[in-house]
């Protein structure tokens, strides 16, 4: 382990050990071996997955050479497949790669069951009707499934599974979980321990500037009754309070650090967080109403609810760590262990229920250990959960969400990359029709623009947004791409698709929650919720 | 193009000031009213509050409008959040913003107590005004207050060039290469047996068919590709995370001939994500390894490694390039490459750029799992000083609590690094790549943290302290590199429309991007035509030239200047000492008329520095 965690130390930063072992049991099985596929992987095996498996019958052809970083001259002719499992395994010696000579729809076809020994699918490439029947197959074997295509300067993503849900979602920052003005009786006890008039200069200047607002909120309800400092007079005061509690030296008071932190951080104690949306939306879930077969996840958040709403009075768990301040060592250690004290009781109290709900579904309550508790609990305001809908019900007439995807064409900063989804969707559509994609020759460029022109008039005609405006000057550059894959494109959609990958896996930070266009000609991105 | 909407919030008092402080620190909203121009409603919006506590301070967002102009939401230069649609307040029609318009509020600097409901900053003018101008008129104090506001369609006050620049690139380079297209369109031929029929077929498609959504200057031709194989040349700064990824895209573009620098040898932590890399080759020259697997993948290209630091390099070895592409993780080697970049522009005397000059410049860069693409074009885009706010300020500890007062890991990690290592082996330089030396902070961090209680001191957050690691993965790399390659295609040959001017990518809340035209800091000492300098025309030229190196920006780069106006030398040093000598008491009025411009050189700058002189006592008898 010592010699891989020098290798992966870049990574472990970022996903820990425990992600990195997740990342290291991963099965991946992708089809396709095009470049977009090969860029995708490559990032996979650097990271180090456990073993990826190729599908592809296609061979080796001089264009190859020009986009696939992941074949050399000498592979000309060759099954393609074999030859980029070849030259990934060179980048990690820690992952096991394997090819299957066949078609992927040749496969999908004959033998479903192939599919279900993998952690994920990750389709390249693939038109409509593929990606349709891979889902089906997914959705029945319960594997995640994961759809990218570079077309010429346009990138499509699109995942696919009933539901993920995320523990850790690492948001870039959190409001801190302080509760100046809910002090349970310990903390009370230690904010009144210390006695401001009492101690000595110095370590008046060293108290943490936690407890100086916990003992001006005390003072301020003194006199002013329970409530906080709500209106802008009232927070002035309070922190001018906070000053005058200062000491002088000859008369002149003298700026201390610590009060300087209590009356810039005095906003914590005003405005303390409150539960999230995406929080309280797990709380609401009628998932949350268990059954044998609910997944840890749901048991956890049925737990989390009933200690909010039984135990805690509408607050959820103390998140447990605060931030530094100016203090003595001692003076700040003692505060971060009574924090730390307290978050361990609320998880003891989360517990308590988890075992009572593992029992009443029938299951051993021992069976989700503490240390997923308390992972959980820690992050009770980062819990998220991500569904999808299948791809048929996204894709068919009856169950299009053509009202979403109407107003994506509507508004500005969408237009040009629904657009973008609506001729990805022509150009299969064409394929089925035409046997080729729009622009595959050079001289029927003309003829193609008035081909697909037709195409995408049915498309967004089936799609229920009517007669919505694809612009000429797209349906154009879309014939002009003539489905040519171009190594950055796919190298930015292999990018886009390993971090997605990665977060499925690790179940850390949040997949894309709905079908991602790139648009590399205006260096965009947009998520459609469709 | 889009428009502006300036706004000029009044001054807050004191109150306001910490509320609107607590607004922002909570994330919460702030209200801005807009006063029309169709009647005297006020629009009422919502906005998340970010900054603009400071008198003088900007804050700069698209307000996202609908065809019909109403306002749908707000969307800011540096948001990781997407722009909720807002809610108007009242009634329809009130406001007809300009479509997309950027709005800048500005904090009032002065303090008129006029006491108004908490912050709500107010319209003073709704004339959309051309970016450029306008940074430079806030500058100058110009009080927007003054005019009336009437949403008349706003005229492009960008200058002819600013306008066109993206037309002039090409052209520029088949200049610079004295290269007739025709001719290039004959040697394609013999390219084309080379390489094998259809080994570009992909590529082809994008530079030989005409297309509508491409730089404005795009001329569809076999004869771009043999351009960017046989005569482009690009330098990817930086053989590491980036650069591996640079190196393998831009050889998959098409690009012929490309030179790499990098001062680095491989070490076993680059192995998961610098995949030109094998264990076998820990130790060796990044830039040299990294060259010889191109040009093995990759029939026919040419890599050129040069394994150096970059300040070692000449300016003409720079100069040789057409284009060059960053991946660097240090701010201080951006900073010294974009010197670089712009020392090569020159302007004429109307203070325009000489389009001949410009050396544009592809920057990227990541951590974890966002990074940012950006393209800088000195002269006309903003250069990386320009935008050096973009960068946050490092996180220093102050030294009493590292040794009175620990209360973190970090706190203990920094004191065994900054001060144990002093005390106690103040012979030996302490090196971040030694791992006895690592793990000597480390152990003395572990004693000192269970000295005192701590917990959390471990071997992987010691190395993230004291050498400052930033986490990087493969995928993030991947994603930034081929969008600068991109870019890099794009400028050269315009065959689909390029950033302006910077992409940031974030992929840890789904996947994010935000593309936006930051401004020019026409002040600027690196990229300006002249940074304005103020002094009484009294002075002496020795007392300039104190004064100079006593600025805080100007002085930075200056340790023994010498200065010259136009073609005539004040004061030189070295052989031309003595000559120039007499000059150093004569006053500054009588050697350089009001407004003119002393070319500064020094050591230390990469390139002259041309400031601009205003002299303070004229001003004054003028008012």
């Amino acid at each position: 382990m010592k010699a891989s965690a020098k290798k992966y130390d870049r990574q472990l930063r970022i996903w820990g050990a425990h992600g990195q072992t997740a990342l290291e049991a991963a099965r991946v099985c992708v089809l396709g071996s095009t470049c977009t596929a090969t860029e995708t992987l490559k990032n996979l095996v650097l990271g180090g997955i456990a073993s990826f498996t190729v599908i592809d019958d296609a061979k080796v052809q001089s264009s190859d050479l020009g986009n696939n970083f992941l074949l050399e001259a000498a592979a000309l002719g060759q099954n393609r497949a074999a030859a980029v499992t070849e030259l990934l395994l060179e980048l990690n010696e820690n992952v096991a790669g394997s090819y299957v000579e066949e078609s992927p729809p040749h496969l999908l076809a004959s033998n479903p069951r192939f599919f279900a020994d993998f952690q994920l699918i990750l389709a390249t490439q693939m038109t409509e009707s593929i990606h349709i029947k891979l889902d089906q197959v997914c959705r029945e074997l319960q594997i995640p499934l994961l759809c990218i295509r570079s077309y010429g300067l346009v990138g499509y993503l699109r995942a696919s599974l009933p539901e993920h849900t995320v523990i850790e979602s690492k948001p870039e920052s959190t409001l801190e979980d302080l509760r100046f003005n809910k002090l349970w009786p310990k903390l009370k006890e230690y904010a009144e321990s210390i006695d401001l008039e009492d101690i000595d200069d110095v370590t008046h200047r060293h108290v943490p500037y936690g407890v100086l607002l916990m003992k001006a909120v005390q003072q301020w309800q003194k006199e002013h009754g329970s409530t906080l400092p709500a209106t802008a007079k009232e927070k002035a005061a309070f922190r001018a309070m906070l000053k005058s509690w200062q000491r002088s030296v000859d008369g002149i008071p003298v700026e201390a650090e610590n009060f300087g932190e209590a009356v810039s951080n005095a906003h914590k104690l005003f405005y303390p967080p409150s539960i999230p949306p995406e929080v309280k939306q797990i709380l609401e879930d009628e998932r949350t109403s268990l059954t044998s077969t609910s997944s840890d996840f749901w048991v956890l958040a049925a737990a989390l609810k009933q200690f909010v709403y039984e135990d805690n009075s509408g607050d959820l768990p103390l998140e447990g760590s605060i931030p530094d301040m100016t203090s003595t060592t001692d003076m700040y250690l003692q505060l971060q262990r009574l924090y730390r004290e307290q978050a361990d009781l609320d998880i003891s109290g989360v517990e308590t229920h988890v075992h009572v709900l593992l029992k009443s579904i029938g299951r051993n309550p021992a069976s989700i250990p503490r240390s997923t508790v308390s992972a959980f609990v820690k992050n009770a305001r980062n819990l998220r959960v991500v569904r999808y809908r299948t791809l048929e019900e996204e894709l068919q007439a009856e169950t299009v969400r053509s009202s979403a995807l109407r107003q994506a064409l509507a508004a500005e900063d969408t237009t040009a990359n629904a657009s973008l989804y609506l001729l990805l969707r022509a150009v299969d559509r064409f394929q089925g029709t035409y046997h080729r994609f729009p622009g595959t020759f050079d001289g029927e460029l003309e003829e193609d623009v008035a081909l697909l022109k037709a195409t995408v008039a049915s498309v967004t005609s089936d799609s229920g947004v009517g007669t919505a405006a694809v612009s000429d000057d797209l349906i154009e550059e879309m014939v002009r791409f003539g489905a040519s894959e171009l190594h950055v494109i796919g190298a930015i959609m292999g990018g886009i698709a390993a971090q997605e990958i990665i977060k499925f896996i690790t179940r850390q930070f949040v997949p894309v929650g709905g079908t991602l266009i790139y648009n590399a000609m205006a260096s965009t991105t947009s998520v459609l919720r469709i | 193009m889009q428009n502006r909407l300036e706004l000029v919030r009044p001054a807050l008092s004191s109150s306001q000031k910490s509320e609107l402080e607590d607004t922002i620190k909570t994330g919460g909203f702030y209200k801005l009213r807009v006063l029309g121009g169709q009647g005297d409603h006020p629009l009422h919006v919502s906005i998340p509050a970010r900054c603009l506590v400071a008198p003088g301070n900007k804050e700069t967002f698209v307000a996202v409008t609908s065809y019909t102009g109403d306002l749908i939401g707000i969307s800011y230069d540096m948001s990781q959040m997407q722009c909720d649609p807002l809610k108007r307040l009242s009634g329809t029609n009130e406001v007809t913003l300009a479509e997309n318009a950027l709005v800048t509020v500005t904090q009032a600097a002065a303090a008129p107590p006029v006491v108004k409901e908490a912050p709500t900053p107010e319209v003073k003018r709704t004339a959309p005004k051309a970016a450029v101008g306008s940074a430079q008129r806030r500058k100058d104090g110009d009080k927007e207050g003054e005019e009336g506001g009437e949403a008349a369609p706003p005229p492009d006050e960008r200058t002819w060039l600013q306008r066109n620049w993206i037309y002039l690139i090409p052209m520029m380079f088949m200049l610079l290469n004295g290269l007739d297209i025709s001719e290039l369109a004959e040697a394609r031929i013999h390219a084309i047996g080379m390489n094998g029929a259809d080994r570009w077929t992909d590529l082809r498609k994008l530079l030989t068919r005409p297309g509508k959504v491409t730089g404005p200057g795009f001329e569809p031709d076999p004869a771009l590709l043999e351009f960017l194989q046989e005569d482009a040349r690009v330098l990817c700064v930086g053989a590491g995370g980036l650069g591996c990824e640079l190196l393998k895209d831009l050889a998959l573009q098409g690009f012929g001939n490309i030179d790499v620098i990098d001062m680095d040898t491989i070490d076993v932590s680059n192995l998961n994500r610098q995949f030109l890399f094998r264990m076998k080759d820990v130790g060796k020259s990044k830039a040299e390894v990294a060259a010889e697997r191109i040009m093995k993948r990759v029939q026919g290209v040419t890599v050129t490694p040069h394994h150096c630091r970059i300040e070692e390099k000449p300016m003409e070895f720079y100069e040789q390039f057409h284009i060059l592409v960053l991946g660097l993780d240090s701010l201080e080697a951006r900073r010294y490459m974009n010197q670089v970049a712009c020392s090569f522009l020159e302007y004429d005397d109307e203070g325009n750029p000489d389009m001949s000059t410009i050396k544009p410049m592809v920057d990227g860069g990541t951590e974890g799992l966002k990074g940012h693409a950006r393209v800088i074009l000195p002269g006309v885009t903003p250069c990386f000083e320009c935008t050096l706010w973009l960068f946050p300020p490092q996180t220093k500890f102050p030294l009493c609590t590292l040794a009175e007062t620990p209360r973190s890991p970090a706190h203990c990690i920094e004191y065994a690094h900054l001060i144990q290592w002093q005390q106690e082996r103040s012979g030996d330089e302490f090196d971040t790549d030694n791992e006895e030396h690592m793990r000597w902070v480390y152990d003395k961090a572990l004693q000192r943290s269970e000295h005192f209680g701590i917990q959390g001191v471990t071997w992987q957050l010691t190395g993230g302290v004291v050498k400052n690691i930033i986490p990087a993965i493969a995928s993030t790399n991947a994603i930034i590199a081929a969008a600068c390659a991109l870019e890099t295609l794009k400028l050269i040959t315009m065959c689909s429309t390029g950033i302006n001017n910077y992409m940031m990518y974030v992929g840890a809340d789904g996947v994010y991007t935000h593309t936006v035209a930051y401004e020019r800091d026409p002040a600027c000492t690196v990229c300006s035509s002249s940074v304005p300098f103020e002094i009484a025309s009294t002075s002496t030229l020795q007392q300039v030239m104190d004064a100079l190196m006593a600025d805080k920006t100007l002085g930075a780069n200056l340790a023994a200047p010498s200065i010259s106006h136009g073609s005539e030398n004040l004061y030189m040093r070295g052989v031309l000492e003595e000559a120039t000598r007499d000059n150093l008491s004569k006053s500054i009025g009588e050697l350089v008329e009001d407004g003119g411009i002393i070319q500064v050189n020094d050591k230390k700058l990469v390139s002259t520095m041309r400031v601009k002189l205003k002299y303070s006592d004229l001003a004054a008898m003028q008012q």
